[in-house]
């Protein structure tokens, strides 16, 4: 007689603090727990983490591994380290870093963001802060200014107005660029051959590249350049 | 005892209007402007109308919350839509809010107003962020979800406010015709 696997389900953390650094830590070893703040379970199963009513510069949370988590801030920097399930951080100012996570969605006035691992769909909405994502299987990125570099990415759609853009597409990579006046760098591995779409009403264009259907890269600029390199 | 205005409140916002202007011209500008106005206005439905005009963005008020996230949805359909046809894209990230502002002649005034404006800057282009009460006001709507994105805390308002995002199905969300279509059915 066999019996049916576990079912696994991912833990739920919200955290709001205004100006508090926040620091999530994805760890097998520990229960959850928090210094700074106050665990308090929702009736619908979910953990808020409220911050201590004496104010605390840092508020660290303990999870398990995969756990679902809501960040906001106002100015507080967020930082979450291990792997993590569904993500979300909105904040207007706090610089955001990520280690791994299933998905992520940020949004942000003027935050810097960093992604070390994205495993599935990785949303990044900002106004003005830099953005920096290692690995991801989907990204979408929108931002007016901030400068947007993206390392390994199987599919990229990335919207600016003025942000400078640079992908390294992998081999058979979906790239999808619009632009108004920022420069746009795609790299492709040696040997690929995407489907080339590019078009700049005023920017130089140029590609290395051979057309092929190895992937699809399109590009839209106003006065942007654009470049398909190969590396 | 000031007049109140309870509904919902949705905000338009031109997504890198100033640098659009830099660009392309004045002209190209207006020409954008009155493009966002006339499929606005050819989209509204019934008990809903255009507040006023905020630079590149538009204040709209509706009586129904479900009509105000189907209708905010279809917008940004059009909207992309004209964008793939060509010319100037236009990207407008959209907020939107249930709840109760002040009545002052044809403008509506008050907090709410306020927190769906700082919403709508959260947006992405061709996204629609809305508040817990829009979402609850608004209730199970057919081809639509529901994202939850946490606590926000936006400039000016004291407490986090649990913010949504909304997603359409693909295609037109308002295939089976407008809102007020359905409802007269």
């Amino acid at each position: 007689m066999s019996f049916p696997p576990p079912v696994l389900t991912r833990q739920r953390f919200n955290i709001a603090s205004r100006s508090a650094k926040v620091r999530v830590v994805a760890s097998a070893a520990h229960e959850p727990s928090v210094t700074g703040g106050i665990l308090i379970n929702n009736p619908d199963g979910s953990l808020t983490v409220q911050p201590l009513p004496t104010g605390a510069a840092e508020i660290v949370l303990i999870c398990p591994p995969m756990s679902d988590l809501s960040v906001g801030t106002a100015s507080g920097r967020v930082e979450l380290c291990g792997r993590l399930g569904d993500v979300s951080v909105v904040t207007a100012s706090g610089r955001v870093e990520i280690e791994q996570a299933v998905s992520v969605d940020v949004r942000s006035s003027s935050a810097a963001v960093k992604v070390a691992r994205c495993e599935g769909e990785c949303r990044v909405a900002t106004k003005s802060g830099a953005i920096m994502i290692a690995v991801a299987g989907k990204i979408e990125i929108s931002t007016q200014s901030g400068k947007v570099v993206v390392s390994e990415v199987a599919k990229a759609v990335v919207q600016t107005v003025s942000s400078a853009v640079s992908i390294c597409g992998s081999r058979g990579a979906i790239t999808d660029v619009r632009t108004m006046s920022g420069r746009v760098d795609v790299s492709v591995p040696s040997g690929s051959t995407p489907a080339i779409d590019l078009a700049s009403v005023s920017g130089k264009v140029s590609c290395e590249t051979s057309a092929g259907s190895d992937g699809h890269i399109r590009v839209r600029t106003a006065s942007g350049a654009i470049r398909i390199t190969i590396r | 005892m000031i007049p109140t205005a309870g509904g919902a409140i949705v905000f338009t916002d031109i997504v890198g209007f100033t640098q659009l202007t830099d660009q392309h011209g004045d002209d190209a500008a207006v020409a954008l402007l009155e493009l966002q106005d006339s499929l606005v206005h050819a989209a509204l439905p019934a008990d809903s109308r255009v507040v006023k005009e905020l630079g590149d963005g538009l204040l709209l008020w509706f009586a129904d919350a479900r009509a105000a996230v189907e209708t905010s949805l279809y917008l940004q359909w059009r909207f992309a839509q004209q964008s793939t046809t060509g010319g100037i894209p236009l990207w407008v990230r959209i907020g939107l809010h249930w709840g109760n502002p002040r009545r002052r002649g044809d403008d509506i005034i008050g907090r709410d107003v306020n927190l769906t404006s700082r919403i709508a800057a959260l947006a992405g282009p061709g996204e629609v962020l809305c508040t817990d009460a829009a979402a609850d006001a608004a209730g199970n709507i057919d081809r639509v979800t529901f994202s939850p994105l946490g606590p926000v805390f936006v400039r000016g308002i004291v407490e986090p406010v649990p913010l949504l995002r909304v997603v359409g199905d693909t295609g037109d969300p308002r295939r089976d015709g407008p809102p007020t279509d359905r409802r007269s059915t």
